[in-house]
């Protein structure tokens, strides 16, 4: 035993241990939130990730052509080929009208709020590990990402960046329940902070808490950024309400919000760098 | 092939969810790997699949890092010590393996933060993956055997 712990192997073992401890001191007070090792992996092999996201995107269009056509292929051949050539370009107009839509809402976004600043970003890996729908950009330090940076889908909020790599990012969601916003609902102006917890999240809900036991919020409300704490700005559309309860344990309510864009299933969204004077005040949560 | 394993794993859609039940692909690759390789290789074929690993996570540090690294050092230490290279082996290894990494990212990820229905989340999606991970096991395990076995006849 005495012989084993003095081998070269443990002995590698104990010095790559300890580094990696180290990186993860480095990384919790580092302005990323991410090691240096882990940054230089993702800076070199990040291609692979961009690489894999463009197959499932192809994979998943061509699966239902291909099944499409094995059940046309033994009758029509030339009529098969027609349809898949149609149906391609159809996926192709769709895909490009869903951009038109989503960047006509950033220029309307843009046009309220010029001072706005955006970066674009593209879904490439999403934690196996991870239960609460993180997801990771291809957009980092080196476009001008920083820690605590808002990420939206058109007017919709989606969640703020957790941490930063030079090429890349890592996005806590709203379904996230370390992720908290406070918020407030625009008819009856009652403010509040959106959380969710472990079996909301699992139904892509969140909770609007803080609410007077005697809350006029009812469901269809819109409930959106306040803008207080500085980490978002105001006016971001959060989702609506879509039930109201009293809070078990307190005084207090709370209205179950659903979000307006299904954050499982994002492929593209926007970080906003800059947001007025007030931006990215730097703290870990509102 | 640990590339490729991240990338399946990390890409939603390459690789099927059952019940949004996922697969830790990498663990399997790193002991099937280190059994083959042995403690001293097998410490650095864990640290770079968690280093991969570890881009894609939401989380700040190298919690994957050091539990893989310390995965392909065990097995690849037990192997070279006390076990026989086997398929039963293999399983064994992989199921603890996957049983400690799960369990350590659930209480990162639910219990230390404090979230409601932690426990749940451990029966319904950790303990589930781990065995999920489990089942694609024996693919590695015989696909790490040809690539061993061709690249000594070369």
């Amino acid at each position: 035993m005495r012989r084993f712990f003095k081998s070269t192997g443990f002995k590698i073992f104990a010095a790559v241990t300890a580094a990696l401890l180290a990186g993860t001191i480095i990384a919790a007070f580092s302005r990323n939130n991410a090691s240096p090792a882990t940054s230089a992996v993702s800076t070199v092999f990040g291609f692979t990730q961009r690489i894999s996201s463009f197959i499932a995107d192809k994979l998943s269009a061509f699966s239902i052509n291909f099944k499409s056509s094995a059940s046309l292929a033994k009758e029509n051949e030339k009529l098969e080929k027609e349809i898949e050539d149609l149906r391609s370009r159809l996926v192709g107009y769709e895909q490009a009208k869903q951009e038109l839509a989503l960047y006509e809402e950033f220029l309307e976004l843009k046009e309220v709020n010029p001072e706005y600043e955006f970066v674009f970003a593209a879904v490439i890996g999403r934690d196996a590990a991870d239960k609460f729908y993180s997801f990771t950009l291809n957009r980092g330090s080196l476009h001008g990402v920083s820690v605590n940076d808002p990420v939206i889908y058109g007017k919709y909020l989606v969640g703020r960046v957790i941490s930063v790599q030079p090429a890349q990012c890592a996005v806590g969601t709203l379904l996230n329940p370390e992720v908290h916003v406070s918020a407030y609902e625009v008819r009856t102006r009652e403010e509040g902070f959106v959380s969710t917890a472990a079996a909301l999240s699992a139904q892509g809900l969140n909770s609007l808490e803080g609410l007077d036991k005697k809350t006029s919020v009812a469901p269809g409300g819109i409930v959106c950024t306040s803008g207080i704490g500085g980490i978002y700005p105001r006016d971001l559309i959060i989702g609506t309400v879509i039930g109201v309860s009293d809070q078990p344990g307190d005084i207090s309510a709370y209205a179950t919000v659903k979000s307006g864009v299904d954050i499982r299933e994002l492929k593209d969204v926007s970080i906003l760098t800059a947001f007025g004077v007030e931006d990215g005040a730097g703290n870990a949560g509102d | 092939m640990l590339l490729l394993t991240a990338s399946l794993q990390n890409t939603g859609g390459l690789f099927p969810e059952i019940f949004g039940v996922r697969a830790m692909l990498l663990i399997p690759a790193v002991v099937c790997i280190s059994m083959y390789e042995r403690e001293i290789p097998g410490i650095f074929y864990g640290l770079f699949a968690g280093l991969l690993w570890d881009a894609y996570s939401p989380n700040p540090g190298n919690i994957n890092a050091l539990l893989l690294t310390a995965a392909g050092f065990v097995c690849g230490a037990l192997i070279n010590y006390s076990m026989r290279n086997n398929i039963v082996t293999a399983a064994l290894l992989t199921a603890a393996a996957a049983l400690v990494h799960n369990t350590a990212a659930w209480l990162f990820a639910c219990v230390i933060p404090g979230f409601a229905g932690a426990g749940r989340l451990y029966l319904t999606f950790y303990l589930p993956s781990c065995l999920y991970t489990l089942a694609v096991m024996p693919a590695f395990y015989f696909l790490t055997r040809l690539i061993i076995n061709k690249s000594r006849e070369q």
